[in-house]
């Protein structure tokens, strides 16, 4: 296709959307909608994810260490334990250390209690460890136990797994959700842009009648659906934005959670649902052609 | 050669000599449609009697065309014709005779049943879909209810025709005036065709037709939705056209417009031709 071609056709596109304005506005609310709401189920699944992910990274296992050694010696099994192969990290806590926090945790009445203890403490001493990779907590715990000095660990392996197996079906949740709403999109776009399509079967058939091939008559279509769908991906992601920061504020307010910020995804999903609207916009179109492109005899006159 | 296609048998397909379909093959497939951005040559001499003629390759042939619908209606049986280069054709018949299919079969929007039809060299059995925008680029078709695109202006509708063939811009809006100035419109470029009467807009429609300099000009009652005065304004159009060397294919049910121009007359009845005044040897 010649240079001047191309010019003339990305300009009847740009012109399209124009002249049919009322089927463009159509279907960007379609598009809004659509994506709207994949952008409400990837946002959910992005901070429930994360909330996870923190509580995972939380899900410390408590090693802890034989009576016989001293501090000095807990200290260097630690570092062993802590060079070891998904081990994230190792903390050591003293005897001391842990009795304080036994203090915190049970609050002013009862530390007074734990007081009278200081001077025989039964705690032994201890390391909390975290994991770089869930799915091979039970190896890892295994070649903990088996360190010199190591007598018994408390492990929480049922809640590490739970914690995996939700955020894998919020993943897949959330991924069949955007396929979903993503064929629902096209087949809407592509239905209103037929229904207008009937307007200009005219046309169209004008164009076969002066000799335009069919990547000719489809271009313009084309590019109509894609920029249809660029829009659409742009102000998705404002009016996303904004959805967004009024509802993680209320959340933040009453519940004192975090929530991802959404600067964090700002760019990743304005170019992700601004290709993605482009793409519908071109399959949509596309589909909607097919049947006036298809000749079917009298062409030129099956019109009225 | 001749005799080939005057046989006369009644096998609705008329399996031509190879070394004639070649020749017809040879002569014309490898003509591109040209743009050209000079005026048309100066008016030819009158259209040569088929006589002369009848020894060169047919701009359309038809031999042993049948076309059914899928409905059942037989619309054409056993057509056999051809059109020379230059020629000015009317096509009469009575309303349902068939006059629009044979427009139909050649512009390929139909394809026949049997028999085959041969236009500027591309064969319509064989003729691959994306040839089809080419072949229709060598003929300017013209319609009855004018077939203008009411979003563009009367320029914007003539040139659409020379942007479908890749034209640039500049040739464009050489052409389009030109053309837009043969039928007398050329003050008339920006107006929108809402803005213009039946007689003006389907000058419009024949500035389109006539804008890519096309082998031959096809209408179908191109007179059937304009004034009787207005009628004759576009037969002498269309004539002017001719005598500048286009060949020209026209329906009418306009007896009196046929009687006044005195041309080659086709009548199709039923179907059939029953009455050819000039057909370059293949009449029956
Ligand atoms: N698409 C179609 N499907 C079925 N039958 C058709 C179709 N088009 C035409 N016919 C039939 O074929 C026959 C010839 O039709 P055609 O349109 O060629 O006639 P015509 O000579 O152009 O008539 P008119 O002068 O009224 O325009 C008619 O009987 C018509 O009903
Ligand atoms: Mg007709």
């Amino acid at each position: 296709m010649k240079l001047s071609s191309i010019r003339y056709l990305i300009g009847e596109g740009f012109k399209n959307v124009w002249v049919h304005r009322f089927m463009s506005l159509a279907s960007v609310g379609v598009l809004l909608a659509c994506m709207v709401m994949m952008g409400v189920a990837i946002l959910l699944s992005v901070n429930v994810d994360t909330a996870l992910g923190s509580l995972q990274d939380q899900n410390a296992i408590v090693v802890f260490y034989s009576d016989e050694m001293t501090d000095e010696q807990a200290q260097i099994v630690t570092t062993t334990i802590a060079d070891m192969d998904n081990v994230k990290d190792a903390v050591f806590i003293s005897k001391a250390e842990g009795l304080e926090r036994q203090k915190e945790v049970l609050g002013s009445d009862y530390a007074a209690l734990l007081d009278y203890l200081e001077d025989d403490n039964p705690l032994p001493n201890a390391a909390q460890v975290t994991f770089e990779d869930l799915e091979q907590f039970d190896s890892t715990v295994l070649a903990i136990e088996k360190v010199q000095g190591v007598t018994h660990i408390n492990e929480q392996r049922d809640i590490a797994a739970k914690l995996n197996s939700i955020r894998s079906m919020i993943n897949n949740a959330g991924f069949w959700i955007v396929a979903l709403l993503f064929v629902i999109s096209v087949a809407i776009v592509a239905n209103t842009i037929r229904i207008t399509m009937f307007s200009r079967k005219r046309e169209i058939n004008i164009m076969k009648a002066v000799g335009a091939t069919d990547s000719f008559i489809r271009v313009p279509f084309m590019i109509e659906g894609m920029l249809l769908g660029i829009i659409s991906g742009a102000i998705s992601t404002g009016l996303l934005y904004f959805i967004y920061k009024a509802s993680t504020a209320s959340i933040e307010k009453s519940f004192g959670m975090t929530v991802v910020p959404f600067s964090d995804f700002a760019i990743k999903m304005l170019l992700g649902f601004m290709l993605m609207g482009a793409v519908t916009g071109v399959i949509a179109s596309l589909i909607s052609m097919s049947k006036y492109l298809r000749h079917e005899g009298s062409e030129f006159n099956a019109i009225t | 050669m001749n005799d080939i296609f005057n046989t006369g048998t009644d096998t609705p397909v008329t399996p031509p000599a190879a070394s004639a379909e070649d020749l017809i093959m040879g002569s014309f497939a490898s003509e591109e449609p040209t743009v050209p951005v000079q005026p048309a040559p100066p008016p030819a001499p009158q259209p040569v009697p088929a006589a002369v003629t009848a020894s060169q390759q047919p701009l359309i042939e038809f031999r042993g065309v049948y076309k059914v619908y899928d409905n059942g209606t037989h619309a054409l049986s056993d057509v056999n014709l051809k059109i020379h280069k230059g020629e000015f054709v009317f096509v009469v018949g009575a309303s349902g005779a068939g006059k629009s299919t044979f427009i139909k079969l050649l512009t390929h929007e139909e394809s026949p049943n049997a028999g085959e039809i041969v236009v500027n060299g591309y064969r319509m059995s064989s003729i691959r879909r994306r040839d089809v925008p080419k072949l229709r680029r060598t003929m300017g078709i013209v319609f009855q209810d004018f077939r203008l695109i009411p979003s563009m202006t009367v320029f914007e509708n003539v040139a659409f025709a020379m942007r479908v063939t890749g034209a640039s811009t500049r040739s464009i809006r050489k052409r389009v005036s030109y053309a837009l100035n043969i039928v007398g419109l050329g003050d008339k470029a920006r107006n929108l065709p809402t803005e213009l009467s039946g007689g003006e807009q389907q000058r419009v429609g024949l500035a389109r037709a006539l804008v890519n300099n096309p082998a031959m000009i096809i209408a179908d009652e191109p007179t059937g939705n304009v004034d009787p005065n207005m009628s004759y304004e576009i037969v002498e159009l269309l004539s002017e056209i001719n005598r500048r060397g286009t060949t020209v294919i026209m329906v009418t049910h306009e007896h009196q417009l046929v009687r006044d121009f005195g041309r080659r007359v086709i009548m199709i009845e039923h179907g059939t031709v029953v009455a050819d005044n000039g057909n370059g040897g293949a009449a029956r």
